[in-house]
């Protein structure tokens, strides 16, 4: 039985690049037929706002590249709705690559996982 | 799944917390040991000894302290270690 690891986004983007190495780091996994989630909490839910224009700072938007995670078979992709509402954000302007999901849920995940990774 | 989870970062409290289970188990490190002042002692909290040490901080707060070897043992007594960054 593959193993499961759980990625964790809890950055915003551009003032790390905790999010872009994140990803990159959960799609490369994704090659190696291991069960991943990928779990957006806190301020990682700013990761999967829609019009994130970073060229202005001369940074690479790396938010198109959330789309391929479906892509590479990964189907967990949940961000927190408590984290969500707290922020006043609403699911509309979110890119629509995850489900909006209760914490307790994503704290299932996250201990169920044989690995977690954070960055 | 019992997990440790390792925190370095007083300021990610809330959110590692709010993570854990009861079955887990949690170890401040470094610059989190300074929390084992601000909390009420739990019995599935610890506190890295060394750090407090290097720090001047005399465990007061009658936290559980580990040493470098208990916190190999912990490793080793959970199913899984999250760093929490």
């Amino acid at each position: 039985m593959s193993q499961s690891l759980a990625v964790i986004f809890n950055k915003a983007p551009y003032g790390t690049q905790s999010g872009r190495e994140l990803l990159d780091i959960a799609l490369m996994a994704a090659a190696f037929d291991m069960n991943i989630s990928a779990l957006f909490i806190d301020d990682g839910v700013y990761q999967l706002l829609e019009n994130q224009q970073p060229d202005i700072l001369n940074m690479k938007n790396h938010s198109p590249t959330f789309k391929a995670l479906e892509l590479y078979g990964i189907e967990t992709v949940l961000i927190n709705q408590e984290d969500l509402s707290q922020r006043g954000l609403s699911a509309d302007q979110l890119l629509n690559v995850a489900d909006i999901s209760p914490s307790s849920n994503i704290n299932q995940i996250i201990s169920r996982s044989d690995f977690v990774f954070m960055l | 799944m019992k997990t440790l989870y390792i925190l370095n970062n007083p300021q990610h409290f809330k959110q590692c917390a709010s993570a854990m289970t009861e079955e887990d188990t949690l170890l401040l490190i470094e610059n989190a040991v300074l929390l084992a002042d601000q909390l009420e002692p739990r019995s599935n909290y610890f506190v890295l000894e060394e750090d407090l040490i290097a720090r001047g901080l005399s465990n007061n707060a009658e936290w559980q302290t580990k040493d470098y070897q208990g916190f190999v043992q912990l490793t080793l007594d959970c199913d899984k270690s999250v760093s929490w960054l």
